[in-house]
């Protein structure tokens, strides 16, 4: 239980405090993404921001915008010192290795990063002994971390090359729009942005970035809330009572309900995040690009949180891959070094997610369907040829069941996600092995079916001229803004929690 | 760098404005019109209770039609109020112990009076009294009358209900006609606070009558932590969830204490026995049924309260929460919104009030009933 009145690990893994790994007593009131404050936060500060043109005037309102929405986090100035060491030794890293090549201290500084995200995060696996035990901010420690990694790296490969000042790094690193779950930003786009050639803003941009903003506060707190609702719905009726065919049919209801209300909830934050950051003149990279819509798993992997694939492929994937080829020569050998690099790269993206074994489990769940996929087109590309291949993933029908695969794979994967190895159990013995079976192989043909569909009318949306009406488009973000405004009255606060805020 | 003209923002001004108007008109009259609410209109205008000899329809929005009948003494009971045929159960208390929103048939005093019959084999009927708040009236101001009114149907029981709205209603029971209103602020005073404060209230009022706004909060308050969260936000009205007690619900406990009080000295000339009952809310239920403790928060607080001033008077308690507690989904035996149990709430409260009500010396030949997780609340 956690002092702020929130739940950890009793229902599921979203409700894990966000302040701190060891769930301690939240003190600040925290600005939700979601919600009045941070909207009228975001209005007020781009206001501000855009007020001059002097450059000099925009960092320090972005700074203090920066601040003081991690300050939001806890009134107890010690809460921050962790995570301000954490900067500070990221920043001189990054500035020693601006003076010259230095091949060990570089793997050093990353050993001593990485340890330090552990240590913080309270991995499992280091001992209990060594843990700050007072409370202490983690907020976006992830994130941070993937900018500071990025920053060293990218340094010591020259990759950068002006002198890193320490507002630059500070605003680059607790930007506020992206700090809580992402998107994770190069710092050479950053920076062109912020420095360089700052981008236009003008009615129109405004109109579609705060359109955004109410697109994704809509998805995180309208439709996501629901598909948790039902997802909760279907958890609590699932039982040995019920019949097989209504067992099956909860069971897929479980697997199925959970990746959309993830997709909801997680995109409609990026959503949020990236109209925030356009009124601050800055372009966030974006996380998804149609997920559902992919065809194998290595391709769900390219257009789900996109960012940090993206930065495991440049930072793990490409050196592992190189290493591997430059150290065993063989060109028969080097689809299978592809395989292995993204089995090791895309077990990292789940073991990311948490300290427990399900997330390693998940980790691995990952790594195999993505691995497993790399071999199986291989294979196939042994078998039919190039050219017999590629007219095998032009058929329409053999699309949309890879399709419906894909889902299924990544919808039974979540099973481990968000929930734990006794309720696994239970769902297991519950449905038992032919259950499973059924429910899986149903939920195949019924993705198969539906995405397709899905896809079908999102393209009759998009080819729409009304799709592009200045008009509708007010019209249905007025629509959603007076749901969202009568359900956040409502609620009296907004909720629910994003997802990733977690990790 | 491109612009919109003024009559562009015009355009976008009045599109927002009338999908607004639309949206919020078409969910209104689609709710009004698919959950329909009927008052009882057997509510007398002039005391409190019930016109005599009047039957009504009465339905809230999140349940279904029903019929009030109302007796030749203005009492929810189907029998006549005149000379008892067996034993006679008057209750006191105010719209739960009513029967509120459930037909008569699924109220706890029918419920209770069929099974009580069948167990005793004799007739057992239970004369209903309860009262209910109105704009005009503050029911404990009268609760002495109503006891005599009680006591003169010469009942073998005395059953006393209460909720913890009824408690905290004290608080507006015992301010009425002594309005304590403070002098107003120098920034109230200003024309541009009144105006926009008046707007507030009046935004504010039509949230509340709103249909639509009634069908989103059941819907939200589907979710059991979102219920019990908001519930918890209530404030004053809530606290009686928080320990230890704040300085006005121990003065409404005082109160509750010298009611009782009142009662059982009533009662007592007349050798009745008084047996009190203390109905718990759903979000109260949820709280007690939930295993996971919260700081600061003890939803027995009350019921230990009551019980204790129950016993000091020598009163038969029949506790509520407990069985309510005991259920997998507590909150389904309400009405999310209205607040008062419905028909399967009714029944989890007929099996504590028969399993109680048999412990008692006036139903000392009836057979024990059933226990309360054998009940069928549908």
């Amino acid at each position: 239980l956690c002092e702020d009145g929130s739940y950890r690990g009793a229902e599921t893994k979203e409700r894990v405090c966000a302040i701190s790994s060891t769930c301690v007593a939240r003190k600040g009131h925290d600005v939700n993404v979601p919600s009045f404050q941070f909207f009228a936060f975001v209005l007020v500060g781009a206001a501000l921001y855009n007020s001059s043109k002097l450059s000099a005037w925009r960092q320090a309102v972005w700074l203090i915008a920066n601040l003081s929405f991690l300050a939001s986090f806890s009134t107890d100035p010690p809460a921050f010192l962790p995570l301000t060491g954490f900067l500070f030794f990221g920043f001189l890293s990054v500035r020693v290795l601006q003076i010259g090549r230095a091949p060990l201290l570089f793997v050093m500084i990353v050993l001593a990063l990485l340890l330090w995200l552990f240590w913080l995060k309270k991995y499992t696996f280091m001992p209990d002994n060594v843990f700050i035990t007072s409370p202490y901010v983690t907020i976006g420690l992830s994130y941070v971390f993937f900018r500071v990694v990025h920053l060293v790296i990218d340094t010591h490969q020259r990759a950068i090359g002006s002198a890193l000042r320490p507002i630059e790094y500070v605003n680059y690193t607790l930007n506020f729009t992206s700090l809580v779950s992402g998107p994770i930003q190069r710092y050479q786009d950053y920076r062109r942005m912020q420095y360089v050639d700052p981008l236009a803003l003008d009615e129109f941009i405004i109109g579609k970035a705060i359109e955004r903003m109410i697109l994704g506060f809509f998805k995180v707190s309208v439709v996501s809330m629901v598909l948790l609702h039902e997802h909760k719905v279907a958890i609590s009726a699932f039982d040995q009572g019920q019949p097989l065919v209504w067992k099956i049919l909860t069971a897929m209801s479980i697997i199925a309900i959970y990746p959309i209300y993830l997709y909801f909830n997680f995109s409609g934050y990026t959503d949020a995040v990236i109209g925030s950051a356009r009124l601050f003149r800055l372009e966030l990279p974006e996380n998804f690009d149609r997920p559902f819509t992919s065809e194998n798993f290595i391709n769900f992997w390219s257009r789900w949180h996109i960012t940090l694939s993206g930065w495991l492929k440049a930072y793990v994937y490409i050196p592992l891959l190189m290493g591997l080829m430059r150290r065993y020569e063989s060109p028969r050998w080097e689809p299978y070094f592809g395989a292995f690099a993204f089995f090791v790269t895309f077990f990292l993206v789940g073991a990311w997610h948490g300290q427990t074994s399900e997330f390693l489990f998940f980790g691995v769940l990952q790594g195999a369907g993505v691995s497993l996929n790399k071999l199986y087109q291989i294979q196939m590309t042994t078998i039919l040829h190039r050219k017999g291949y590629r007219l095998l993933c032009d058929n329409p029908l053999y699309r949309a069941l890879s399709r419906g695969l894909t889902f299924t794979w990544f919808a039974f994967t979540l099973l481990w996600f968000w929930s734990d190895w006794g309720r696994v159990a239970t769902f297991g013995q519950t449905l038992g092995a032919s259950g499973i079976a059924i429910a899986l192989g149903a939920l195949v043909v019924g993705s198969t079916v539906i995405l397709p569909v899905g896809m079908t009318l999102n393209a009759l949306v998009d080819r729409s001229t009304l799709a592009s009406s200045r008009y509708l488009r007010t019209a249905i973000a007025t629509g959603e803004l007076t749901v969202l405004t009568t359900l956040y009255v409502l609620l009296d606060s907004p909720t629910p929690e994003i997802v990733y805020k977690a990790f | 760098m491109r612009q919109l003209g003024p009559r562009d923002y015009a355009i976008l001004a009045l599109i927002s404005a009338a999908t607004a108007i639309t949206l919020a008109g078409f969910f209104e009259i689609s709710a009004r019109a698919l959950f329909i609410e009927l008052s009882d209109s057997c509510q007398a205008t002039t005391r409190i209770g019930f016109v005599p000899n009047c039957t009504s329809l009465q339905k809230v929005a999140e349940g279904p039609v029903v019929t009030n009948h109302y007796n030749e003494c203005g009492f929810r009971t189907a029998e006549s109020c005149g000379p008892k045929p067996g034993i006679r159960v008057a209750v006191l208390g105010t719209s739960i112990s009513r029967g509120y929103a459930v037909a008569y048939d699924e109220s706890f005093g029918a419920r209770s009076s069929v099974e009580l019959t069948k167990r005793c084999r004799r007739p057992v009927e239970f004369q209903n009294l309860s009262i209910t708040w109105t704009e005009n009236f503050a029911a404990w101001d009268q609760f002495d009358r109503r006891v005599g009114e009680a006591l003169g149907l010469n009942p073998d029981v005395l059953l006393f209900m209460l909720a913890p709205w009824d408690i905290w209603k004290y608080q507006v029971a015992s301010s009425s006609g002594q309005p304590s209103i403070s002098a107003p602020r120098k920034f109230e005073r200003l024309p541009f606070y009144r105006f926009l404060h008046s707007v507030s209230e009046y935004l504010r009022d039509q949230r509340e009558r709103s249909r639509a706004v009634l069908i989103l909060r059941h819907l939200i308050l589907e979710d059991q932590e979102t219920f019990v969260r908001l519930y918890l936000k209530n404030g004053d009205e809530s606290d009686y969830l928080r320990t230890p007690f704040t300085d006005a619900w121990r003065r409404r406990l005082e109160f509750v204490d010298s009611l009782i009080g009142r009662l059982v000295q009533q009662a007592g000339s007349e050798h009745v026995p008084v047996v009190v009952a203390f109905v718990p809310f759903a979000a109260h239920a949820l709280l007690a049924r939930s295993s996971r403790g919260e700081a600061g928060i003890d939803p027995f607080a009350l019921d230990r309260a009551i019980e204790a001033t129950t016993a000091r008077y020598h009163a038969q308690y029949i506790d509520i929460i407990e069985p309510m507690s005991r259920l997998s989904q507590p909150a389904e035996m309400y009405y999310s919104v209205n607040g008062h149990p419905n028909g399967k709430g009714n029944a989890v409260i007929a099996a504590a009030v028969n399993s109680e009500l048999l412990k008692n010396a006036a139903l000392k030949d009836c057979v024990a009933p059933l226990g309360v997780d054998k009940v069928d609340v549908h």
